[in-house]
């Protein structure tokens, strides 16, 4: 490079340093900017650390009564939507019988991003037995889960029966290969006149997805228009904090080959035989009561309660109907074990 | 949230800008108008206008253009792009042929959760065979935006994050694409097809990471 080439590169790569360190030009990479920071940037966020990350997590209640765990939607989601189940509804809140878990899985929600190789179902198994028998030593748990939060749910149960005394599975996901077939065609709305396809599409004039902030960005995109098979409030949308979308892309792609189910997590779900919960709106076309009916077989016990007038977001738009189902259940379940107990006192 | 966003709607917006012209190229005083259409950040149309420039002190013939483009699958006036640049040939060797075209943007949207608008720029390079009836050309580029103005939509603000910055950003994204171009002359009409490959700048690998066009000019 002769010197006149050199001093006009030197000159380019100053003023594109410049421009990116102006006052008033903001970095797109950095959070904070278009996405909030996540748990282990910013100490203001509740948060423990373990298996080699930092999960955001807020607990609620009493630790010495039995504890509820929630596990999110997404894959990539986080537990904002949660918040309404969480209140005092009608008159029952669940810290009133139960220490409450809300936490955003790995790299989702406000919790340390990671890169692909991290997120497989093993890896996020790990992550939930370990916050079980840390924040539930010795005893076993109720877990909550909504959408792929109830395939999570299942996907522990499936090898862990032993450490859940209870689950509620809000509109699963399909639990295994078959049924993710069925239902794929019907997942996302892949209409090339759709307006939020396009504008998902055209945003690659402004973003590209190098870091997990403007991948994050973008995966937002989707969020409110994609799915219209969900019956999802408009008007009264769940809200998220942030979007996962390498741990959205990389735990599907972990599952999903040649666009086909490559997961099972019924296969030893016969081993639960403690009554199971589904919940689903009634106006829930793709996850809604007809595909539970069929995911409920997987278990040995278990009710269906299909609450009117809801979509996929049911446990948002119509909270204190869910939490009604929900505590009617873990009431059951409770008088149940008292009865066993007295049982085995009698005995 | 339903059971998010898969790699397949990852994938299609994903699918990335791999910007050139649909013409070969012009001799002095030539002119055409294009039009194209394709996958090429969202399904596209773009038309567009070129002249053949002789301009001595380059001793080279120049072929600037304009271009606009429109997403078409669902024509929204909010999403739009202007472009403007010049292709010339650097290098002519018997057959081989080596050109480059450089070109500025401006890119509106306005979508679900921002509205913006990005100052861009691609380079292309291309090589091969210009025949008289026919062209054939490998095609590499790079475009980038380099400065886009966000403004958060209320949507975003209400529903994810309050605190989410308006203003100006640098370096939004980039997009590094490889593929083959090329075409047949038939009387003043040209028909171009361009294919190929993407990557985001930093290697990152894209789920559909394809673009492909089809375009027609018409010279006079």
């Amino acid at each position: 490079m002769n010197g006149s080439k050199a001093r006009f590169v030197t000159v380019l790569l100053t003023a594109a340093a410049g421009l990116a360190a102006c006052d008033g030009i903001n970095d797109p990479s950095q959070d904070g900017n278009l996405v909030p920071r996540t748990a282990d940037e910013d100490s203001t966020i509740p948060s423990v650390a373990f298996a080699g990350t930092v999960f955001h997590l807020q607990t609620y209640g009493d630790p010495s009564k039995p504890v509820v765990i929630f596990l999110h939607g997404g894959p990539g989601g986080d537990f904002r939507g949660f918040g309404r189940l969480n209140d005092r509804q009608g008159g029952y809140a669940l810290t009133d019988d139960h220490f409450v878990v809300m936490w955003d899985q790995r790299g989702s929600g406000l919790s340390k991003r990671h890169d692909c190789d991290v997120f497989t179902n093993d890896r996020v198994e790990a992550d939930l037995d370990e916050l079980v028998d840390r924040v539930s030593p010795g005893r076993s748990v109720t877990l909550i889960g909504e959408s792929w939060g109830g395939m999570y749910a299942s996907l522990y149960i499936n090898h862990h029966p032993d450490k859940v005394a209870a689950a509620v599975l809000i509109e699963p996901g399909p639990l295994n290969g078959k049924m993710f077939d069925a239902v794929i065609g019907d997942l996302y709305d892949i209409d090339v006149f759709s307006e939020w396809l396009n504008d998902d599409a055209w945003d690659g004039k402004f973003f590209s997805p190098d870091d997990h902030a403007r991948a994050d960005y973008h995966r937002l995109l989707g969020m409110r228009d994609s799915q219209p098979k969900f019956h999802q409030s408009a008007q009264d949308p769940a809200p998220v904090w942030r979007l996962g979308a390498v741990a959205n892309h990389c735990l599907m792609d972990h599952s999903v080959k040649d666009g086909k189910g490559a997961y099972d997590f019924t296969d030893h779900l016969a081993a639960f035989t403690k009554q199971v919960l589904f919940i689903t709106g009634a106006e829930s076309e793709v996850l809604g009561a007809t595909l539970q009916a069929k995911q409920r077989q997987f278990y040995p016990a278990s009710q269906l309660v299909t609450i009117a007038g809801a979509g996929h977001d049911v446990g948002w738009t119509h909270a204190a109907e869910t939490l009604a189902a929900i505590h009617a259940y873990l009431a059951d379940l409770a008088a149940l074990a008292a009865l066993a107990d007295l049982g085995t006192v009698g005995q | 949230m339903g059971i998010a966003v898969v790699s397949l709607v990852a994938a299609l917006g994903a699918s990335r800008v791999a910007n050139a012209q649909a013409f070969s190229r012009l001799e002095p005083g030539q002119q055409t108008v294009t039009a194209e259409t394709g996958l090429q950040s969202a399904v596209v149309t773009s038309l567009g206008y070129a002249a053949g420039l002789r301009v001595g002190l380059l001793d080279r013939t120049v072929m600037p253009f304009a271009q606009a483009t429109l997403p078409v699958a669902r024509p929204d006036l909010r999403d739009f792009a202007v472009r403007t640049g010049a292709q010339t040939s650097l290098v002519s060797a018997g057959w081989f042929d080596l050109s480059a075209q450089l070109a500025v943007e401006v890119a509106e949207t306005d979508n679900s959760i921002y509205r913006g608008t990005a100052l861009r720029s691609d380079l292309v390079l291309l090589a091969g065979h210009y025949g008289r009836r026919w062209f054939a050309v490998a095609e590499a580029g790079y475009d980038r935006a380099w400065l886009t103005y966000v403004k958060n939509s209320d949507w975003y603000r209400a529903n994810i994050y309050s605190d989410a910055k308006d203003g100006w950003y640098s370096g939004t994204g980039g997009t590094l694409h490889a593929g083959a171009k090329g075409g047949m002359t038939l009387g003043p009409v040209e028909l171009v097809l361009r294919a190929g490959v993407t990557r985001t700048e930093t290697l990152q690998a894209l789920d559909l990471p394809f673009y492909a066009t089809l375009g027609a000019s018409y010279r006079f």
